[in-house]
């Protein structure tokens, strides 16, 4: 009896919170809180509400300190709680609190303050600024060796303790009390909020990490969840299990009771499974399935930008590729509408300039919506360009004396082919001959680190939205390509605090960078997804890290 | 005997410290880092960082004797990098384990229908039912698993529901890998029964059997599978030394957290520790299934004899 009247006591109260926490969303419930009739955005509810995803790999752990993969960041974003998120709207991202109820800038934009909302962790501890304080600083602490301290420095004093110049007791950040976070920066940063919902700064709990050192993350029983889900189990690369987690601050909110994450490595194991509906979703770039599922029934496709951009680099300490000339005319040889359709099969989007499409800026939207592709601008002849550099050079009047290798950090047999492709269009465009050489990342990366190459074949991904992410890598690209002009611009453009003059200084910035040609793009990625019709509110946008938490099906 | 399998140990020692060590120069010798999964050109320092935190930033040399020491004292194999706070014998541990299930079931069918195929193929060498034999066995060996694997998933869980695409735990789910495995055990073993038996059946001790008046059957069962059947102990003895360290291709096919992922992954993620890891495993394995067989030589054949 007592345990009848304790559960409809929770039930109410369960009630009570959810029907308060849905402010926000267009839910109603039809005949009291039945959830079997329950509606979202005029859509019923099934009654059984879970859904089965897959991963390419199995994480490297779940300690986002240690974390060096985007798997690991997929689960992260489901079962833990960043400052913030981004949401979409009709297909434009919107910035929304998450483990912040709201957050300010002072006047310059050199010192943030996030307010945190009341939360808990799924043992029960409330979740404190404090946690997310040592997320933050153990990122940045030399000790932990972090893959992911680079995310970090813009916070005052971060890079001087990374270079092991200073204590990291100096980290500009600090637990001002419970719920009041304080991030001071070296340097205003406009795309500083961008940053807070990465792996690089989610809350971690320092005496979980004391009490299980090392193994911290890497079982499921070895970290708690402040998230919309939490972790049920964890079968090293098999499978990971999620359930809701009724703690959660918006757990009103969250529909799904379950995400069943199967960790599938192998391509066609991954249609099949999507074809006899054991996930609910895939992504594919192969065409062959693309037009199966296309036409599949019950199947809607859903595309959109991947703010990834795959170019070739340019060793501008080659004798040959030191001129700009040069290296241009190789970068209007290539012939990206082509090469879309030929090697991509119309999958990807040609690229004509660095700053990918679906990277937004602020509220004015896609960069590649105000700013003109700077490729696609310039009709010189890469022949003429050739035979200028090859003069300036001292090269003499005849291409075909020229022989130029292109590396590749890969050994595919897709790599092989667009080698050869590549090595036509050379060919018959510019009568040099070109060699091909394919050998596995590690080998690459040596070689370009160590300027032994001529031309390289890379691809890039932002690492958080904004033009910054891509602009700034050039950094780590190894061109040797060195222009002082570029880098106070992007200095400049990341203190600016003004939307439109930054749009302005980063088109700048892409111009410079293309106008020297140190790296050639080719081609933008995108992400080609299909989903049964029943999935709702499933991502898409690249950038949005929603994770599951609005997902629910409807129809199954 | 003793004394012998007491040399046989040491040798055994003698093999793996040089096999841990030649491959431990090896690997540290390809250009690369633990890092290079993520496929990025980190910063200069994050990476140093790292190497501090690792070890890595020691030279080969170092690492290697601290390596040993950890090996020999405390009988660790580390931490793996590509994954922390994963421990290495542990994940070798527990996923051999898993590896051997359907190895090992797939080792025990194909065994049983191989030998029984082969039986039938020597008795009717060169008639319908050989052929039919020979065929298999030769799809067996040349048909590559993956394509054996996608096919069987394609019919089995995509036209005919019948089974799960992919999965753990269950009966149901080493159903597919079973038939895959074993497909090229039963080539194996109908080719290599076939063969021995009609060596033996031209042998004079066959002939004399045969003229004492012994019936056809004994023959068989006395004379002909006894002598036809030992040499199969070679290649079994690296076969279930094989089922615990698992099989890339179909594991990955049919999602089977084994081992045969760690083998071939950690080599391109540059994972140092699970490269020694699960090389020391493998070598240890196949010294030691190298000895068994020996010994089991030595009681079951009366030529051999150990000394």
């Amino acid at each position: 009896m007592k345990m009848k009247k304790l559960l409809i006591g929770l039930l109410v109260s369960a009630m009570l919170l959810s029907s308060a926490a849905c402010s926000g969303t267009k839910e109603e419930s039809v005949g009291g809180a039945n959830k079997e009739t329950r509606t979202v955005d005029g859509n019923e509810l099934d009654a059984e509400q879970y859904i089965n995803s897959y991963l390419f790999g199995d994480p490297s752990t779940l300690d986002s300190i240690k974390l060096s993969d985007s798997y690991g960041t997929t689960v992260l974003m489901n079962i833990m709680e960043p400052l913030t998120r981004l949401d979409e709207e009709s297909g434009e991202n919107v910035r929304v609190g998450a483990g912040a109820e709201s957050w300010e800038s002072n006047e310059d934009g050199t010192v943030w303050t996030f307010k945190l909302r009341d939360n808990k962790w799924t043992d029960g501890q409330p979740v404190t600024a404090q946690d997310y304080v040592y997320g933050i600083a153990q990122t940045v602490n030399p000790e932990s060796g972090s893959p992911n301290s680079y995310f970090l420095t813009d916070i005052k004093n971060a890079e001087a303790i990374i270079n092991g110049d200073m204590d990291i007791s100096e980290l500009g950040i600090r637990a001002v009390d419970e719920k009041t976070l304080e991030i001071e920066l070296e340097a205003p940063a406009s795309y500083f909020l961008a940053m807070t919902d990465t792996r690089a700064m989610l809350p971690v709990r320092q005496d979980l990490v004391e009490k299980y050192g090392e193994q911290y993350g890497a079982e499921a029983d070895t970290i708690v969840s402040n998230g919309p889900f939490m972790l049920e189990s964890w079968t090293h690369n098999s499978e990971i299990v999620l359930v809701k987690n009724e703690d959660y601050w918006d757990a009103g909110n969250v529909y799904l009771d379950k995400v069943d994450w199967k960790i599938l490595n192998d391509e066609s194991t991954i249609f099949n499974s999507f074809d006899n509906g054991s996930i609910d979703h895939c992504e594919t770039g192969t065409s062959e399935w693309i037009d199966k599922f296309s036409e599949k029934e019950g199947v809607l496709e859903v595309t959109y930008g991947d703010p990834t951009v795959r170019f070739h680099l340019f060793n501008t300490k080659d004798e040959l590729f030191q001129n700009v000339y040069v290296r241009k005319a190789f970068m209007l040889t290539f012939d990206r509408e082509d090469m879309n359709e030929t090697i991509y099969f119309d999958t990807k989007i040609p690229a004509y300039g660095w700053v990918p499409k679906s990277v937004t800026t602020g509220d004015l939207g896609e960069y590649r919506a105000q700013v003109d592709e700077p490729i696609k601008a310039m009709q010189d002849d890469p022949q003429e360009l050739l035979l200028k550099g090859m003069e300036e050079l001292g090269l003499g009047d005849d291409p075909s004396q020229l022989t130029v290798k292109i590396n590749f950090g890969d050994t595919s047999q897709w790599t092989r082919n667009y080698g050869e492709y590549l090595q036509q269009r050379l060919k018959g465009v510019l009568g040099v001959n070109i060699e091909l050489e394919t050998e596995e990342w590690g080998s690459f990366q040596n070689r370009t680190n160590s300027g032994d190459y001529q031309i390289g074949y890379m691809q890039w991904g932002s690492d958080y939205n904004d033009p910054m992410a891509i602009l700034s890598i050039i950094d780590a690209i190894p061109t040797s390509w060195e222009n002082q002009e570029y880098n106070d611009i992007l200095k400049q453009a990341a203190q600016e605090l003004d939307e439109k003059a930054r749009v302005e200084l980063y088109a700048q910035a892409e111009q410079i960078l293309l106008d020297e040609a140190a790296v050639s793009p080719v081609i933008y990625m995108k992400v080609i997804q299909f989903k049964y019709e029943y999935v709702k509110n499933l991502q898409e946008t690249s950038f949005n890290t929603m994770g599951f938490k609005k997902v629910y099906t409807s129809g199954r | 005997m003793v004394k012998y399998i007491i040399k046989r140990i040491l040798y055994m020692l003698v093999t793996l410290w040089i096999i841990i060590t030649a491959t431990f120069f090896m690997m540290h010798s390809i250009p690369g880092d633990p890092l290079a999964h993520m496929a990025k050109n980190l910063p200069e320092q994050t990476r140093e960082n790292y190497y501090e935190k690792y070890g890595l930033d020691k030279s080969t040399g170092e690492q290697y004797i601290i390596f040993l020491k950890n090996l020999v004292t405390k009988g660790s194999l580390g931490e793996s990098l590509r994954y922390p706070g994963r421990d290495v014998s542990e994940t070798i541990i527990n996923n051999s384990k898993i590896s051997a299930i359907p190895g090992g079931l797939a080792l025990v069918v194909g065994l049983v229908i191989g030998i029984a195929l082969g039986i039938i193929a020597a008795l009717n060498k060169n008639k319908w039912p050989d052929y039919i034999v020979m065929f298999i066995a030769i799809l067996g060996i040349t048909v590559p698993a993956f394509v054996m694997a996608s096919l069987l998933q394609y019919v089995f869980t995509v036209k005919f529901q019948l089974l799960p695409t992919t999965g753990w735990g269950e009966p149901k789910h080493i159903v597919l890998p079973v038939i895959v495995l074993s497909f090229g055990t039963i080539a194996t073993y109908a080719r290599y029964v076939k063969s021995n038996i009609l060596d033996v059946m031209g042998q004079d001790y066959i002939l004399t059997a045969e003229a004492k008046g012994v019936s056809p059957f004994n023959v068989m069962k006395n004379h002909v599978m006894k002598n036809a059947c030992l040499p199969c102990i070679t290649i079994l003895g690296g076969q279930i030394a094989g089922i615990f360290t698992g099989a890339f291709v179909t594991e990955k096919i049919f999602g089977i957290p084994g081992l045969g992922f760690y083998y071939v992954s950690s080599i391109s993620d540059r994972d140092y520790t699970m490269i020694i890891g699960t090389t020391v495993f493998a070598a240890a394995l196949f010294v030691f299934a190298q000895l068994v067989i020996d010994i089991t030589y030595g009681i079951l054949d009366p030529r051999v004899r150990i000394k």
